[in-house]
């Protein structure tokens, strides 16, 4: 059980704050809800680039590093498709310093020529080293645009393309600060050796000052029901076929996520599962296989992974992982394997909760996803998922006509 | 009564404390195990680690040693690995094999709930592995496959790269190519299982919130084990460094990896906790000489560090980062240049408060939860050092002054002493 305190500053800031006296530390999580689904089309990898401006500098306070290494503090942040998010963790009695840091930052940015020059670099050093230097680094970038027609998980958070990021002008920065850096449109949640009132207290002196801002109206196009099977082969110079399929599921908040999560964990989570045990051990075609979900808020995708022993052909491989498939819609799963699946996902919960900053990332993101208990009834909804619900969603999402498959070969 | 609030000063700040260590309950057991047991946390879930004194040094191919630990989940004369798999992912429990140069462990994380159904599967696959040879076969295949994966990243081939020539490719250089993975003997990784696992005693250390009855459990099950130890502990062997500048190119290289550094000392030399300190300066935290100038000025790279890396008979100082392959050269320069400043400039007062406060800060963050409390201990309780140590550390840390930094950086950091590699394109 996460025990913690809940309130709502009158600018709109949502504020959560969990104690935990068993450490010295403390936690602060700034959850801003945007991601990458919420940039212009044709300004894409925006949102992350504008993680790294973050940094460059508030109004008050020329660097936000510096003054935290100072107190014995780190920080790191993260963007993906749905949200960005900031997080830091200092010694308790220094907690004030994080909230000068984070409440300026929240205000304004300095928005210096400079750092935009200097993270434009940057962010194209790190889609060089991430997504075009390594084998297999594109893989992700072929696949969203497969699977997503309308929708702007159709782009990677780094961007659709480096130009992208190279035509980013401060103008654009600014306006993208306004629509989506303000109380309103964050979550903070603080953790560790801290207590409610006091962080009450730091929070009107701090954040409650800053003004409102306008609330950004989500206006998302829906994908649209794929109809049929999509395919996609390209050439590479990797030592190994890769084969990914991913088919269209739920979001994060529909009823039906726990179960199709489920599911793909029945698939391919771990070397007990049914891919990895007939792909990878009885017939070897796989060096490697594994299912997962993407977890994204709006519909996201189911994804199967794997890549092919050396003389095997793709193409049989991947037959031979719709028989997996058709193997569970024939034989449906056993209570066994429900309940091992069941138990390592709440075991993983459980290991999760070691952590104060990994719990007020889970208090973040469930109080975004509309409900902040969901850090204490998520495994009970995991428990009450039956066999039976399992193989409906199998039936309704495991379709060819639901699947786009990326044949991403070694070139000869 | 609201005063205007000035959003440019800095809240007031306190110092940071020291770390509290926390030490474990000791046990040796009839036959040859120690068992250490450090209980913290509120969370009902137990990690028990087995440390075995066996590595890739203990073997003249260092592929032998690797298999030979990674295997020992592939399967026992009564399970085979599936049903090895599957028994322990029945109860949501995590088993990992870790292959080291000095030391390979064998780490189970479970919910104290279902330790008692899957604590049995360890001693199965300590003493009774079998290595089926289907198996095997399948593990060799699998692991010649990432290797040559790896080998298509630029940062993978320096690391290794790097590693030999530190060491005159011996010991810890041990060079390991594509061949060695694709001769794997199985007869000969099952030997090395039987002169260094099987029944050998081991350490174990045990951390969680761990119950009366949980501790029990653990010393009966491990007081049954098997042992008769006679394992022989290797030093690695090492060799003179290969000095100079290496290139490998790598058509099509968008980035360069670069490698800097040389042999130092392990943490019983009186430089060690000196030689952190200037370390970090130069390239261990966000704010540091190397990633401010090379990151956040140029913008040639994602990430640049520096550090010091510390092995059980030998250490050594690296700097290590990937930049894009236009600026490699550009980069290089900037690295020599943010050395020699070390040489010659005393670190500004401001900056060596902040590098210091940051320090104590990391080191009481590495002291949250019984993990890490464990990981704490297991540093000094295997080097024998006193509790003592990371008190001692941190007294380094506040006290250390600007003239003996400069005078460390002039002793160790010497670019005549290093070695430097590139991979991609220079």
């Amino acid at each position: 059980m996460i025990k913690y305190e809940k309130f709502t500053l009158a600018n709109g800031l949502r504020v959560l704050v969990h104690e935990d006296h068993s450490t010295p530390l403390a936690c602060i999580n700034i959850l801003y809800d945007v991601g990458a689904r919420d940039e212009n089309p044709s300004m894409t990898g925006f949102a992350h680039l504008f993680e790294h401006l973050m940094f460059g500098g508030s109004i008050n306070i020329p660097s936000y590093d510096t003054p935290l290494q100072q107190v014995g503090g780190e920080n790191n942040a993260f963007t993906n498709n749905d949200i960005t998010n900031y997080y830091l963790s200092l010694p308790a009695d220094n907690l004030e310093t994080g909230f000068w840091l984070e409440s300026d930052r929240m205000l304004s940015l300095a928005f210096s020529e400079k750092s935009l020059e200097v993270q434009r670099n940057v962010v194209v050093e790190e889609f060089k080293q991430r997504y075009l230097n390594q084998p297999y680094g594109d893989e992700w970038l072929l696949l969203r645009p497969l699977a997503y027609k309308k929708h702007p998980y159709r782009w990677a958070t780094i961007g659709e393309e480096i130009s992208h990021i190279e035509n980013a002008r401060m103008e654009d920065v600014k306006a993208f600060f306004k629509k989506h850096y303000h109380p309103s449109n964050a979550i903070l949640v603080v953790s560790g050796d801290v207590k409610t009132d006091q962080v009450k207290a730091l929070c009107e002196k701090w954040f409650a000052p800053i003004p409102a801002g306008e609330k950004n109206k989500r206006e998302i196009p829906v994908e649209p029901e794929q109809t049929e099977a999509r395919t996609l082969e390209v050439f590479r110079d990797v030592p190994a076929d890769s084969l990914t399929r991913v088919y269209h599921m739920c979001g994060r908040t529909n009823e039906l996520y726990h179960t199709q999560d489920l599911l793909s964990d029945v698939l391919g989570r771990g070397s007990s599962s049914r891919l990895y045990t007939a792909l990878v051990k009885e017939k070897q075609l796989f060096s490697s296989i594994s299912a997962y979900v993407t977890g994204n808020i709006d519909p996201g995708l189911l994804v199967i992974q794997g890549k092919v022993n050396p003389g095997v052909d793709i193409h049989q491989a991947d037959e031979a992982v719709t028989a997996v498939i058709n193997n569970l819609l024939t034989q449906g799963i056993t209570d066994k394997e429900l309940e091992k699946v069941k138990n390592k996902a709440e075991s993983t919960l459980v290991f999760e909760e070691m952590s104060i900053l990994n719990k007020a990332m889970g208090l973040a993101f469930a109080e975004l996803l509309g409900d902040s208990e969901l850090v204490n009834t998520e495994i009970g909804k995991i428990r009450k998922v039956s066999a039976e619900q399992v193989m409906s969603q199998a039936k309704a999402i495991l379709s060819p006509e639901n699947c786009s498959t990326l044949f991403y070969r070694k070139k000869v | 009564m609201n005063q205007t609030l000035d959003r440019s000063i800095a809240p007031q700040a306190k110092p940071v404390s020291d770390p509290q260590m926390i030490l474990p309950l000791s046990v040796q057991l009839a036959n040859g195990i120690l068992v250490h047991f450090l209980s913290a946390g509120s969370q009902e879930v137990v990690r028990l680690e087995l440390l075995f004194r066996t590595g890739a040094v203990s073997h003249e191919l260092p592929v032998v040693p690797g298999m030979a630990v990674s295997m020992l989940k592939g399967g026992t004369a009564s399970h085979n690995a599936t049903q090895i798999a599957e028994w322990v992912d029945n109860y949501g429990a995590f088993l990992e094999t870790e292959p080291g140069k000095d030391y390979s462990s064998v780490t189970l994380y479970s919910l104290n709930r279902f330790l008692p159904q899957v604590l049995p599967v360890v001693r199965q696959i300590i003493n009774e592995s079998s290595y089926p040879e289907d198996e095997f076969d399948i593990s060799k295949s699998n692991k010649t496959q990432k290797f040559l994966v790896g080998l298509e990243k630029v940062g993978f081939v320096a690391g290794k790269r790097f590693q030999e020539l530190l060491f005159g490719e011996k010991g810890y250089g041990t060079p390991v190519n594509t061949d060695q993975y694709e001769n794997l003997n199985r007869a000969e990784v099952i030997e090395f299982y039987r002169n260094n696992i099987q029944f050998q005693p081991f350490e174990l250390f045990v951390s969680g919130f761990i119950s009366d009855t949980v501790k029990q459990l653990i010393l009966d099950e491990f007081g049954r084990f098997e042992t008769r130890g006679s394992a022989v502990h290797h030093s690695p062997g090492n060799a003179a460094m290969i000095g100079g500048k290496h290139f490998i190119g790598k058509e099509n290289a968008m980035q360069s990896a670069i490698r800097i550094g040389r042999p130092l000392f392990t943490r019983n030399h009186p430089d060690y906790f000196g030689m952190k300190v200037l370390l970090t300066i130069l390239g261990g935290y966000f704010g540091s000489r190397l990633m401010s100038n090379i990151r956040e000025d140029k913008g040639y790279t994602y990430g640049i560090g520096a550090g010091l890396a510390v092995m059980k008979h030998a250490g050594y100082f690296y700097i290590s980062t990937e930049v894009g392959a236009d600026v490699c050269s550009a980069a290089l320069d900037e690295i020599y240049k943010e050395i020699n400043v070390l040489h010659h400039e005393a670190v500004p007062a401001a900056e060596l408060d902040l590098v210091k406060n940051y320090m104590l800060g990391s080191l009481i963050k590495s002291f949250e939860g019984p993990f890490e409390y464990m990981e704490r201990f297991k540093t000094i309780h295997l080097d024998g050092f006193g509790e003592d140590y990371y008190k001692r550390y941190a007294s380094t840390i506040r006290n250390i002054q600007a003239d003996e930094l400069m005078a460390l950086a002039s002793k160790w950091l010497r670019p005549e002493d290093f070695t430097q590699l590139v991979v991609g394109k220079m």
